[in-house]
């Protein structure tokens, strides 16, 4: 995070609280001359005097024109918003998708530090627990009679602002947070925070909420790029925050650093190291320090191999090991006169680790990289160098390189029309993608009626999507890579499991707000309006403390749904697969080619 | 491909294993056994037909983890095949005499032929749908027909508010109204009884020689929705087969199984073995 700036006297407080006006009083006062100016001194402080980065001479002219121009500004609230909060407003929550940054313009909020929130603090459950042997037994017996039946009386309800439908502190937690100075930290007007989820797409790592009422602008992560290219200060401020922050994350938790190498047969897994560990601080540092960021490619983008962004080509000199930090990128190798893809790269994965391991054990007969590598659509890109990799990795300790997959020599590849349908339609994205064999599949349903037997008679995926050649993609959450349905949601319902990953939806806490649902490329996640024991449609409405009351006047309520492999009878997971008595479905992890190959060709 | 045999081979290798086992130990001489050959086989037969039941019981318990159901599957088509061999083997190859007997052979027979005639539609069937290019769910496909049919009724009141003219009308409540009305019946899709596609099109051909130009329009257009018909029985037909089949031998499966249990007392009470 950015450090705090001294504070100034907040001028929304003694005003009434935002979510006592409606909309259009709320962006009123939001473009208010007030809050305007304010934003002016703002943007002043921070890009008016920029020095430019070094570039070309038409770059530099276009950069020095938008400034000349006070175009800045225009230009950043094509991405930006300016968003009101009041006293306990979460901003922003731990393990959310971080999709934009925050600079506060008036007011304050607070950082919850060490221990994070709990779910009692939150005042609803924001993770479900897993069925025990006892509520798997009783399935048998009680099953639902009717579609989509909910317990009213199961719900533990967040609070919620009715206008804004944010989730709120309730208060004697709000007034507890504020008095604990230990767990956490108070940032004023002209901080800057969560630029490091938005850069790597990644969930946050921390929770913030408003300490009395604020106004924040809101820049989404393709704004803050668009800011980085023009002012080098942000430029420089983001990512050394992200190399003390980010990076340190990334290569402890990700291939080679986390690998273990057991020196001793006998020792138990938890005590040895991993190889991050296993270096001194010193030797981390240099790593950290040394690290060098490119992003290549397009934010917006279609498949189209003449033009994807190379990053490197097969032949070319070893002078990095290269790790995706954000996008996707495809590994080729060249067959006769084209290429053909072998894998899928994304986020946490490398390329180039295997020829560093050979060079290192064949100094004289180095090998190029044996495979190219190219962005599909964009690729952030951290590159260590060659030298610090050997010397730590290898010399140090003797790492033995495990194949990623896909990138072995002997490979069984997918087919390239098959690669570019998968890539066409982002399928990539996956990391359950369900495939049906059509040439295996006898159309049965046994999937669906096993996906709905795990979910109170409710199946949560339909039998029916893109089909290429044999393979149909059924319309199953594929708990992406890059889940941009979590984006946005007001309480956290959507979320990433943090043991298995998946991404799954909190029943008791969706408000059925349909945000997820529309984000959702792949129309995965369906909205349901959900019933009592006797059929009817439950109805209700938040009431003025942002919580649900019951009433059979009101609007039927609605919950997001969508496959969730499972999550709470973890031993059948995924019950589709194992339900399909022909091997004619299989939830695939698109990183994993091989395996798809093998799939495929089985 | 290569997975493919070596994963068949495995599976038949160890059917061979316990075909050869379960042969020695039922034919090899043995002073207690060869009186008692019969009981033995059948025990053994009527424990391999509860395990194949149990793939059934397996298919309604997805919650519980009791291993994949192809696994099961596979179990279940090799025991199928062993369940025949140890029936041929409990009857001593002959035909069976008496009316109880023969009632158990021949529920018996139907139980497995169905299942033979199952496995096998369902290595053809599938890929043939494939094959059709179009992935329709099944229990759409009456509503489909509904779509179809009422654009059909649509074209035929324009046809008669544009010209005046019956002809079409008439031909629609005389042909195509039973066709659109349902899905059509598998005799008639396999034999072209009445009213199948080719002789509607054939119809309509003729008629298009009879109706003005804007007409004939329309009855191009109806042509074509009768051959969106086709393709939907054709489906409905195919993924029908797929799920029926086992409608016949699910129902004989439980069917067998009282008689069986008969059996078993009544052999017990009159051969003096207990």
């Amino acid at each position: 995070m950015a450090s705090t700036q001294e504070k100034t006297k907040s001028e929304v407080s003694g005003r009434r609280p935002f979510s006592d006006l409606d909309p259009s009083q709320l962006q009123g006062i939001l473009d208010s001359a007030f809050y305007q100016d304010m934003l002016n001194r703002l943007l002043e402080k921070r890009f008016g005097s920029i020095s430019l980065n070094e570039g070309d001479d038409a770059e530099l002219e276009k950069k020095i024109k938008l400034i000349e121009n006070n175009e800045i500004k225009s230009s950043l609230m094509l991405d930006a918003a300016l968003r009101a909060y009041d006293d306990g407003d979460i901003i922003i929550r731990q393990g959310d998708y971080g999709h934009s940054i925050f600079i506060i313009l008036d007011g304050d909020v607070r950082v919850v530090k060490a221990p994070p929130l709990t779910d009692a603090e939150f005042g609803y459950k924001l993770h479900t627990k897993p069925r025990g042997w006892w509520k798997t037994f009783k399935i048998l017996f009680g099953q639902s009679k009717q579609p989509e039946y909910r317990n009213p009386k199961a719900y533990a309800l967040p609070v919620v602002d009715p206008h804004s439908q944010r989730a709120r502190l309730k208060p004697q937690v709000l007034e507890k947070l504020k008095n604990d100075q230990k767990r956490t930290e108070l940032m004023h007007s002209g901080g800057l925070f969560g630029e490091i989820a938005a850069l790597t797409r990644s969930e946050r790592n921390a929770t913030i909420f408003s300490d009395g009422a604020s106004v924040l602008i809101e820049i989404r992560w393709q704004g803050l790029r668009k800011l980085m290219q023009i002012d080098k200060v942000l430029k420089d401020q983001i990512e050394q925050n992200y190399r003390r922050f980010g990076l340190q994350e990334h290569l402890r938790n990700n291939p080679p650093f986390n690998q273990k190498k057991k020196t001793d047969e006998w020792a138990p897994d938890s005590l040895v190291p991993t190889a991050w560990n296993a270096l001194s601080q010193s030797q981390q540092e240099a790593l950290i320090n040394r690290a060098i960021f490119k992003t290549y490619g397009k934010l917006e983008w279609y498949r189209d191999e003449a033009t994807e962004t190379p990053i490197v080509e097969q032949g070319q000199y070893v002078e990095y090991l290269l790790m995706v930090r954000s996008g996707f990128a495809r590994v080729s190798v060249k067959l006769a006169q084209g290429l053909r893809t072998t894998a899928i790269l994304r986020r946490g994965d490398t390329f180039g680790l295997e020829e560093i391991a050979y060079n290192r054990h064949n100094s004289g007969h180095s090998k190029p990289y044996q495979r190219s590598l190219h962005a599909i659509g964009y690729a952030d890109i951290i590159a260590l160098p060659v030298y610090l990799v050997e010397e730590l990795l290898f010399e140090q300790q003797n790492l033995m390189v495990e194949t990623q997959a896909g990138l072995s020599s002997s490979v069984v590849s997918v087919e390239n029309d098959m690669m570019d349908f998968l890539i066409d339609h982002r399928f990539i994205n996956g990391t359950k993608t369900m495939l049906i064999n059509l040439d295996r599949c006898v159309r049965c349903d046994d999937c669906v009626r096993g996906c709905a037997s795990t979910h109170d008679n409710n199946p949560r995926f339909l039998r029916h999507g893109k089909v290429f050649k044999n393979i149909m993609v059924a319309n199953a959450c594929m708990h992406c890579t890059d889940a941009v349905c979590m984006i946005g949601c007001p309480t956290g319902a959507i979320q990433r499991d943090r043991e298995q990953g998946w991404v799954v939806i909190n029943d008791q806490t969706c408000i059925g707000c349909a945000t997820c649902a529309n984000s959702c490329p792949y129309d995965n996640i369906r909205m349901v309006q959900v019933r009592d024991n006797k059929g009817q449609f439950m109805r209700g409405k938040r009431d003025a403390d942002g919580n649900l009351r019951l009433d059979n006047e009101q609007d039927t309520i609605y919950k997001a749904t969508k496959c969730d492999l499972c999550i709470d009878n973890v031993q059948v997971s995924p019950a589709c697969e194992r339900a399909c008595p022909h091997d004619a479905l299989k939830r695939v992890d698109m990183r994993d080619t091989e395996a798809l190959a093998r799939w495929l060709k089985r | 491909m290569k997975q493919f045999i070596i994963r068949r081979l495995t599976q038949l290798t160890l059917f061979m294993l316990v075909m050869i086992i379960s042969t020695y130990f039922i034919y090899a001489p043995s002073p207690g056994l060869d009186d008692n050959i019969s009981f033995v086989t059948g025990w053994i037969l009527v424990a391999v037909m509860v395990a194949l039941m149990l793939f059934n019981l397996r298919k309604k318990l997805p919650f519980i983890a009791l291993l994949r159901a192809s696994t099961w599957l596979q179990f279940h088509l090799y025991a199928g095949f062993f369940c025949i061999y140890a029936f041929m083997t409990h009857i001593q190859f002959r035909i069976p005499s008496g009316v109880f007997e023969s009632i158990l052979a021949v529920i018996f027979c139907i139980v497995v032929l169905s299942g033979v005639v199952g496995i096998l539609l369902s290595r053809v069937m599938a890929p043939k749908l494939r094959a059709s290019q179009q992935e329709i769910l099944f229990e759409r496909i009456p509503s489909l027909i509904v779509n179809a049919k009422n654009n059909v009724e649509g074209l035929v009141l324009n046809a008669v508010e544009e010209s005046g003219s019956q002809v079409l009308n008439l031909f629609y409540n005389h042909h195509l109204r039973v066709y659109f009305s349902h899905p059509t019946p598998i005799l008639t899709q396999m034999f072209c009884i009445d009213s199948c596609p080719q002789k509607l099109l054939h119809a309509l051909d003729e008629l298009s020689y009879s109706v003005s130009a804007n007409e004939q329009e329309m009855v191009a257009q109806i042509a074509d929705w009768i051959k969106v018909k086709q393709d939907l029985d054709w489906h409905y037909m195919r993924q029908g087969i797929l799920k029926y089949w086992l409608f016949i031998h699910i129902p004989f499966t439980y069917a067998l199984l009282p008689v069986v249990i008969l059996h078993i007392v009544v052999v017990h009470a009159f051969t003096g073995v207990v």
